[in-house]
């Protein structure tokens, strides 16, 4: 017989029921079972057209143009071969696709598949020539990033090429859509035989955090000289996008000519820390993962992080936000310890309670995503020793610490627990310095 | 564009409510979309935003079907039919925002299913046994006499019928409110206060527990 009545939920008496793995197991067991299912439904319509008529079936779907391969596949797009496509490919090379579409790169070109799922093909150009001939019909959309500019696409054959000037757009057959801060009206839509070139932000306009360092002790004046030099290596490169053609190509009438300055220039006078780093960082290779977040593309934004590194994005990161943002972007893709170290500078960059909450977020990464009860006690117990913790954070803290403890099986701590709120309260005068305590 | 948590911690310098959930919120705010902006993504073929839903309510899902049902392995087929279901048919969603209580229901019929599969295999005289059953279940901080207690209530759980159970352990178990389980049993809050009353005398008659509702 129990001694006294049981407090619901009872669910807080129990090991919880999910843990990371497990939905990381399951997703992984789920994508299997809608493939499948997916390849079931196809062949159940097969024989169902079949049964139809063979013939018919086949005579509309050809005057339909569909490509039979392309429209029924649920997963990646794999190459000829079978296998599937990803990372970077090889210069020189050239990918040929189950649906007929390719992908060729030049001699000395740097290009990686990002992703390649039922919805999309993303392929990140970091410099050199691509040339992509898309068979159209399936639905999937091709997309290219190549610094200034997006190219996206469903069915066409198309070059795009990076240099260290420009991005140049050129395409055979079909229509693209170009995108990006610098393409006139932010897109264009470019037919067969129209070519753009569009200046490269990255290598135009990449700054170094020296030169906003600079902005930030009050250096107006360069920062003014600064901005007159880009607009003139922008002419230059506008000047070289719309110069001489190759024999027999159309180009889009003023397509370079009237690609204008996709921000405003920086006033005259102190300008803004945040808002210098930003401006100058949007359209370059390092902030393209911002640009992304912006727009809500979290695979993407995610994506072109990892290609830049994210404990190089760590160190760059100028403020306490954007490491949140780096650490929630990290725990959406499922990489918590790429998290923990955003988390980590944010608590040691960050200033009052901004701090304080990149500690406790360290300690709930690492007790629910990551399974380390003692590491995350240790994080609970410097936010509730940090001298800037609000007390209702200490609080939660505290709680969790106590759980951490427990579920580390540190029970001598936990009967010596009760006595903690005193020890941190006197402790709390240590302010930051717990920030270095961190696992 | 929610708020900064530059904002959200100035708030809380100037004494503004602060809670374990709004710190979290705090930081998932810059960037995590809406269930109703997930759904929207969904149906236009975001795969991204399908594992972002995924994610976002797994742990829900999965929790549910094992509480339930009792049983892991059960419990993860469910589960995935659960998600499969719903992606499947999220086009006929009304209520984007509703996305939790509909997968609750999708959840509670299957487990349902289940229950029936169950007592027909019980009836051809297969053994029907679970691996996860609350005693099972009982965390390390728990006491012996409370261990006691919940294996006792896992034995009246078992006489008592499927409706009733679901509801009991929805509310009881699962910490969800009267409406979330009508909702999630698709009947009325009258229907499920009364399966909730007969499971707490039976309760109390046979296993000598008492559990408070929150």
């Amino acid at each position: 017989m129990a001694e006294g009545p049981l407090p619901a939920p009872l669910e807080r008496l129990m090991r919880p029921a999910a843990r990371e793995d497990d939905v990381a197991r399951l997703w992984r067991s789920l994508s299997a079972r809608r493939a499948a299912r997916s390849a079931r439904s196809a062949t159940a319509w097969r024989a169902w057209a079949v049964a139809a008529g063979l013939l018919a079936v086949g005579t509309a779907l050809v005057a339909r143009g569909i490509s039979w391969s392309s429209s029924t596949h649920a997963g990646p797009l794999m190459l000829e071969d079978g296998s599937r496509p990803a990372g970077w490919v090889a210069a020189g090379a050239t990918l040929r696709f189950e649906d007929g579409s390719s992908l060729q790169t030049g001699a000395d070109t740097r290009a990686e598949l990002v992703e390649n799922d039922a919805g999309r093909i993303v392929t990140a150009l970091r410099a050199g020539r691509v040339r992509f001939s898309v068979v159209g019909g399936g639905g999937r959309r091709w997309i290219v990033e190549a610094g200034a500019v997006t190219v996206e696409v469903v069915g066409t054959r198309f070059e795009v090429e990076r240099t260290a000037r420009d991005v140049r757009v050129e395409v055979h057959h079909g229509a693209v859509l170009v995108r990006g801060a610098r393409v006139p009206d932010g897109v264009r839509r470019l037919s067969a035989g129209e070519r753009l070139a569009v200046p490269d932000t990255a290598t135009a306009e990449g700054e170094s955090p020296s030169r906003v360092a600079d902005v930030e002790a009050g250096d107006a004046a360069n920062e003014v000289a600064s901005n007159q030099q880009r607009d003139g290596d922008r002419a230059s490169a506008e000047t070289t996008g719309s110069g001489p053609r190759a024999s027999g190509e159309t180009v889009a009438r003023g397509e370079a000519d009237d690609i204008e300055p996709a921000k405003p220039a920086v006033p005259r006078g102190r300008v803004p820390l945040r808002s210098v780093a930003d401006a100058d960082r949007s359209g370059s290779e390092d902030g393209a993962w911002r640009q992304w977040l912006r727009e809500g593309q979290w695979a993407l934004a995610w994506a072109r992080l990892e290609a830049v590194g994210v404990e190089v994005a760590v160190e760059r990161a100028t403020d306490v936000e954007e490491l949140f943002q780096i650490a929630t972007l990290a725990r959406l893709a499922g990489r918590p310890r790429q998290a923990l170290v955003a988390l980590e500078r944010a608590a040691r960059i960050g200033s009052g309670p901004e701090a304080a909450v990149a500690l406790f977020t360290h300690g709930r990464v690492l007790l629910d995503e990551l399974g380390r009860p003692a590491d995350a006690a240790r994080s609970f117990e410097a936010v509730a020793r940090h001298a800037d913790a609000p007390a209702d954070l200490v609080e939660a803290a505290r709680g969790r610490w106590h759980e951490a403890l427990r579920r580390a099986g540190l029970d001598e701590e936990v009967s010596g627990a009760s006595e903690a709120p005193e020890r941190d309260r006197a402790s709390r005068t240590e302010g930051r310095e717990a920030s270095a305590s961190l696992p | 564009m929610s708020r900064s948590a530059r904002e959200e911690a100035l708030d809380t310098v100037q004494g503004a409510p602060v809670d374990e959930d709004r710190w979290v919120q705090v930081l998932r705010a810059p960037v995590e979309p809406s269930d109703a902006e997930l759904v929207r993504r969904i149906r236009d073929g975001d795969r991204w935003a399908e594992k972002a839903l995924y994610r976002r309510h797994a742990s829900l899902v999965l929790g549910t079907a094992v509480r339930l049902l009792r049983d892991r392995t059960e419990a993860e087929d469910v589960a995935q039919e659960t998600f499969l279901l719903a992606f499947e048919s999220i086009g006929q969603l009304r209520d984007a925002e509703a996305v939790r209580a509909w997968l609750l229901r999708i959840v509670v019929s299957r487990v349902h299913r289940r229950f029936r599969r169950r007592r027909l295999l019980r009836l051809l005289g297969f053994v029907d046994a679970y691996d996860e059953g609350l005693a099972q279940a009982a965390g390390p901080e728990t006491t012996p006499e409370q261990r006691a207690a919940l294996a006792r209530i896992d034995r009246v759980l078992d006489g008592l019928p499927a409706p009733v159970r679901i509801a009991w352990t929805l509310r009881f178990v699962l910490g969800a409110s009267l409406e979330e389980v009508a909702a999630a049993c698709d009947c009325s809050l009258a229907t499920v206060k009364r399966r909730i009353a007969a499971a707490q005398r039976r309760l109390q008659a046979e296993a000598g527990v008492e559990v408070l509702d929150g």
